[in-house]
């Protein structure tokens, strides 16, 4: 079909429909007609929506939700003022809009029958497009009204006429009305939850904003460089810090990445920054580590950094592990040392070098490693946080001299996180030292001082110690209870898994104490998110139930998991079957699966306390007076324990008993020269032991 | 839905410049494709290397960024240096079509190149350089096989034949497609009225206009300027200028008898159609980010306005089209100017 054109002789055509007085308005007519309106209104529309659409687009480059919700809110009245304006003008002036015109409409004052005045106009053009906004709600009124005038006629007193004698409407059908009145209410029902929950979308967007909008570095180094102990008012740079928490396990690489980042692109310490490249890369990207490690020598060769540098150069080239690749734990501990991890790592070489650099750190004061002597505890050092919590976690993972460890350790640190971190290596270096109580002292007397998270580590390791070592004595019990105190279920401390190995420990203590039942065990389940703790709970459960065979293969189901050396819990199911074994009957069968525990101990040299796993076999094959296995296994856990004398002895007596008699007198002479010989008043040896370490003395004097 | 009878305009011998100019179009996109496509997708997995970007914009951040920049680009400058890593990758793709950034650092390269010592005197994190050099190489590398950056106009590359090779080179099938369309819409209506010299030069001298405004008002980028949406946009401007002159209009309101057919409405209406909305994309485009030229396609639009009276209408020609629109004895009186 071909239809008029609206635009000939516009004022003669407009005029002459305006004149007409006709009949209502078909409703498709009608809406075909806004159709025709929009498709010229909308470049407009868009034209008056730009500035705000390049709003909406900055503020989404800038990440800003709420910025950009608004400025598309205010781009949408912008294009519905447009369109207000084109009504009032066109129906004020000619009582028809281009659109309308095309299909013969027009919009007449109700009273008059004549065009609307501009206030009416005005009012209509604003509630037409105010219904938009009720997803046209409103509209359905041209079905459920009986004159079909729909919200905004009725708000401009119009009604739309059409001088089509062809396209004629007739009022509307009882059944129209009812289904018109239906889809209004519908409509406006969904409208308002549409509304309602953009609302709250906005009010969450204006909530974000408020929370998060200038771009941060890294929240804990901003946090601790304010508390950060200073001489001056200067403050350290952020990189220092950051180096620091890093070194005590704080915070994460990501946020060393960060700060890294900040330091060599905003020229704030670009040393450091390229050593916490070097060190972030450590292990992960040989090469890239080195290019970073490259430029920190580059820039101060005869730096701290790069002395530092140069032992981690070591470290690569012979293969060995650091730090860096496992020597933190999930609760950021160290953990390579005092029986918690993997005897393979450190070498005598690797030792020597890092205790040079440590005795550079001290100004050449500490004594050699080995050096006898009076333990001495000696001034401390200026070298800054980093370097010292860095050089210590090394001599941790290098087995390297605790005395020096103790040195390093004397001053506090330049803030709380760092001084609690120095508290743990100094207790951990006393407990090797066979320093036992001053250790003990050490935890106590600054666990209250610690942040939180720091004391349920320090709390947790000490109570591990006490029970692998004491099994259910009262200090175990002192030290678990203050690890369970500093604990927050929240804050997720109990489903660390080094927390529940202690925490089940010590409710089994509890529960032979007949201070608790196995109640103590099922809440201590409610924890535990991992199936593997779950099924080390329910064994040990079953164990001390009437289903101990039940609970015992479950144990060895766990303990025989494949791939599993970085899974605590599998290794505790290891230590709990060799003890549940060597009180066991000793027939051929339970000698043959000792023996097949033996084996994957010594296959599983990665795994978390392999020591602790080794002494549980040491006991269960003295126990069972196999002399010479045990002997065996003592000479690979016996650099663990260097300064446990009480173990010494025993490995000692193992080998004399197993026909090693050689290797028993070096163990005695070893112990002879000992430079700790205090920590022999503690635990003194069994009176059988005694006779026998004797005569291992006189034969190695005949020798 | 709205646009302009064609009626019978679409065969080739009513409109064969405008159908050569198409296929002179399509040619060279076929010619180019292979190497297109080649060259695209070495750029994407360059692009695709986040670290490559991000030092890319901490790059821009640290030797270009400054208070000149528009706000979105001062924050985040400031932010990408303060650690935010989606900073740091939007700057990196703005400032791969920053030709003043490019400049520059082709500048160190060239030094570095000389003095062999390939970080000099750029500041940041220079491992991270070394490795951004070895990128920012292999996309120099890449641009120069490139059909975009090879026959587009852009920074450094806006010799006087490229004024006219951009015009026939396009960025993928659906740019050319819609081109191609529009550009047989009005090209053939433009040949079939003003005759097929005002479509001829008209292509040519609004697509020089049109790169001669984006000179202008956006300034050439690192980024290549292609296609012929500023030609087209000329066509448009001209079939436009005679805007008292009713024109048969194809409209589509509702799927119901009556509300589709044939309209006559003047030929101005093509402004607020197709040109309103590229000062509209314009006005709402972030300067330098926007991916579409809308300064060009104006500029094509005025050079359209302004030429058009070069090329004067022949009144049978409308005459045809309204026998061929209405297939009735339409009035001639509808077409007076």
């Amino acid at each position: 079909m071909v239809l008029r054109d609206p635009f000939e002789k516009p004022r003669k055509a407009l005029r002459e429909v305006s004149e007409q007085v006709g009949h209502s308005a078909l409703p498709l007519d009608r809406m075909a007609s806004h159709i025709a309106d929009l498709i010229l209104l909308m470049p407009l529309m868009a034209l008056a929506m730009a500035p705000f659409r390049r709003a909406v687009a900055e503020a989404r480059l800038l990440d800003r939700v709420f910025e950009s919700d608004w400025a598309l809110i205010q781009g949408v009245l912008a294009a519905i003022a447009v369109g207000v304006v084109w009504e009032t003008v066109f129906l004020s002036l000619w009582g028809t809009t281009p659109g309308r015109a095309i299909f013969g409409l027009r919009v007449v004052d109700v009273w008059t029958q004549e065009r609307p005045r501009v206030f009416n106009a005005f009012l209509r053009g604003l509630t037409w497009w105010g219904s938009l906004l009720f997803l046209g709600a409103p509209f359905f009124g041209v079905y459920g009204n009986t004159k079909r005038r729909p919200l905004h006629d009725r708000v401009g007193d119009t009604e739309v006429r059409s001088g089509n004698t062809r396209r004629r409407s007739s009022p509307p059908h009882i059944t129209e009305l009812a289904f018109g009145s239906l889809f209004t209410t519908a409509t406006v029902f969904f409208a308002a939850i549409v509304i309602l929950s953009q609302v709250a979308i906005l009010r969450e967007h204006a909530q974000r904003e408020n929370v998060s909008t200038e771009p941060k570095l890294c929240e804990d180094v901003s946090v601790a460089l304010e508390d950060w102990e200073t001489k001056d008012a200067s403050k350290p740079p952020r990189i220092s810090v950051a180096l620091s928490l890093s070194a005590a396990g704080f915070v994460d690489s990501g946020c060393l990445h960060q700060e890294a980042d900040y330091a060599l692109w905003n020229n704030q310490g670009r040393l450091l920054g390229y050593l916490a490249k070097g060190l972030i890369q450590f292990g992960e990207d040989g090469e890239e580590a080195e290019s970073y490690f490259a430029k920190v020598c580059d820039l101060e060769p005869d730096s701290d950094a790069c002395r530092l540098v140069g032992w981690y150069r070591s470290l690569e080239t012979s293969g060995a592990k650091s730090s860096s690749e496992n020597g933190q734990s999930e609760e950021g501990e160290v953990v390579a040392s005092d029986s918690d991890s993997a005897s393979e790592v450190s070498n005598p070489q690797s030792t020597e070098k890092i205790e040079s650099i440590a005795r550079g750190i001290l100004g050449g004061r500490a004594p050699a490693s080995n050096q006898s002597g009076p333990r001495q505890i000696r001034a401390g050092t200026a070298a800054p946080d980093w370097l010292r919590l860095l050089v210590l976690r090394e001599m941790f993972i290098q087995r390297a001299d605790p005395e020096m460890i103790l040195q390093l350790t004397q001053d506090p640190g330049k803030h709380l996180t760092v001084g609690a971190k120095l508290v743990e290596y100094r207790a951990r270096a006393q407990w090797r030292l066979g320093l036992k109580r001053e250790a003990k002292s050490t935890v106590f007397a600054a666990a209250d001082a610690l942040p939180r998270r720091q004391r349920v580590v320090l709390a947790s390791w000490l109570c591990n110690r006490e029970l692998y070592e004491s099994s259910c004595s009262p200090d175990a019990s002192r030290a678990c209870d203050l690890m369970e105190r500093a604990a927050d279920a929240e804050n997720g401390d109990f489903s660390v898994p080094s927390f529940l190995v202690a925490s089940i420990r010590h409710a089994e203590c509890r529960i032979e104490k007949r201070r608790g039942t196995t109640s103590l065990l099922s809440s201590i389940a409610d924890n535990v998110e991992e199936a593997n703790g779950r099924l080390l709970i329910e064994s040990i459960r079953m164990l001390r139930s009437s289903d101990r065979q039940k609970g015992l293969d479950q144990l060895r189901k766990l303990a025989s998991l494949p791939d599993s050396s970085e899974d605590l819990f599998v290794t505790e199911a290891n230590i709990r079957l060799v003890e549940e074994l060597s009180h066991g009957p000793r027939d051929s069968k339970v000698e043959k699966e000792i023996g097949e525990l033996r084996e994957r101990w010594h296959s599983s040299r990665g795994a978390k306390r392999y020591a602790d796993w080794g002494r549980a076999l040491f006991e269960a094959l003295s126990r069972r007076g196999d002399w010479k296995k045990a002997a065996e296994v003592g000479s690979l856990i016996g650099a663990d324990f260097e300064f446990d004398r009480t173990l010494q002895g025993r490995i000692a007596v193992a080998a004399w008993r197993g026909g090693k008699l050689q290797y028993a007198a070096e163990i005695v002479d070893s112990m002879e020269k000992s430079r700790f010989p205090a920590s022999l008043d503690d635990d003194e040896p069994r009176s059988a032991d005694s006779q026998v370490l004797e005569a291992i003395k006189r034969s190695g004097r005949r020798r | 839905m709205i646009f302009p009878l064609l009626r019978g305009l679409l065969w080739f011998h009513r409109a064969p410049i405008t159908w050569c100019l198409v296929a002179l179009n399509v040619a060279v996109f076929a010619w180019t494709f292979p190497a297109y496509q080649a060259a695209d997708r070495a750029i994407e997995e360059l692009i695709d290397d986040e670290n490559f970007l991000a030092t890319n914009g901490l790059l821009f951040s640290t030797t270009i960024a400054s208070e000149k920049e528009p706000r979105s680009v001062r924050e985040l400058t400031e932010r990408s240096l303060k650690g935010d890593y989606d900073a740091r990758i939007l700057l990196g793709h703005l400032a791969l079509r920053r030709a003043d950034f490019i400049e520059k650092m082709r500048t160190h390269v060239e030094r570095a190149s000389v003095e062999n010592k390939i970080t000099l005197g750029l500041p940041g994190d220079l491992v991270a350089i070394e490795k951004w050099l070895v990128g920012i190489e292999r996309l120099w590398a890449i641009q120069g096989v490139h059909p975009s950056y090879r026959m587009g106009l852009s920074h450094g590359n806006s010799g006087p034949t490229r004024w006219i090779t951009y015009q026939v080179t396009h960025s993928g099938v659906v740019h050319l497609f819609w081109n191609m369309l529009f550009l047989l819409l009005f090209g053939t209506f433009i040949e079939h009225t003003r005759g097929w010299r005002a479509c001829f030069y008209g292509v040519w001298i609004a697509g020089i206009g049109g790169a001669l405004a984006f000179v202008l008002l956006s300034g050439l980028t690192a980024s290549p300027l292609v296609g012929a949406s500023a030609a087209v946009s000329g066509l448009i401007a001209m079939a436009a200028t005679d805007r008292k002159r009713r024109l048969p209009f194809v409209f589509w309101l509702l799927p119901f008898r009556g509300y589709y057919g044939v309209t006559w409405l003047p030929a101005w209406v093509l402004v607020p159609g197709f040109v309103l909305p590229d000062l509209s994309g314009w006005v709402a485009s972030q300067p330098g980010l926007s991916a579409v030229a809308y300064t060009a396609q104006l500029g094509g639009a005025l050079t359209g306005f302004a030429i058009a009276r070069f090329f004067p209408v022949r009144e049978a020609a409308f005459i045809e089209l309204a026998q061929g629109a209405t297939g009735t004895a339409a009035s001639s009186t509808r077409f007076a100017a």
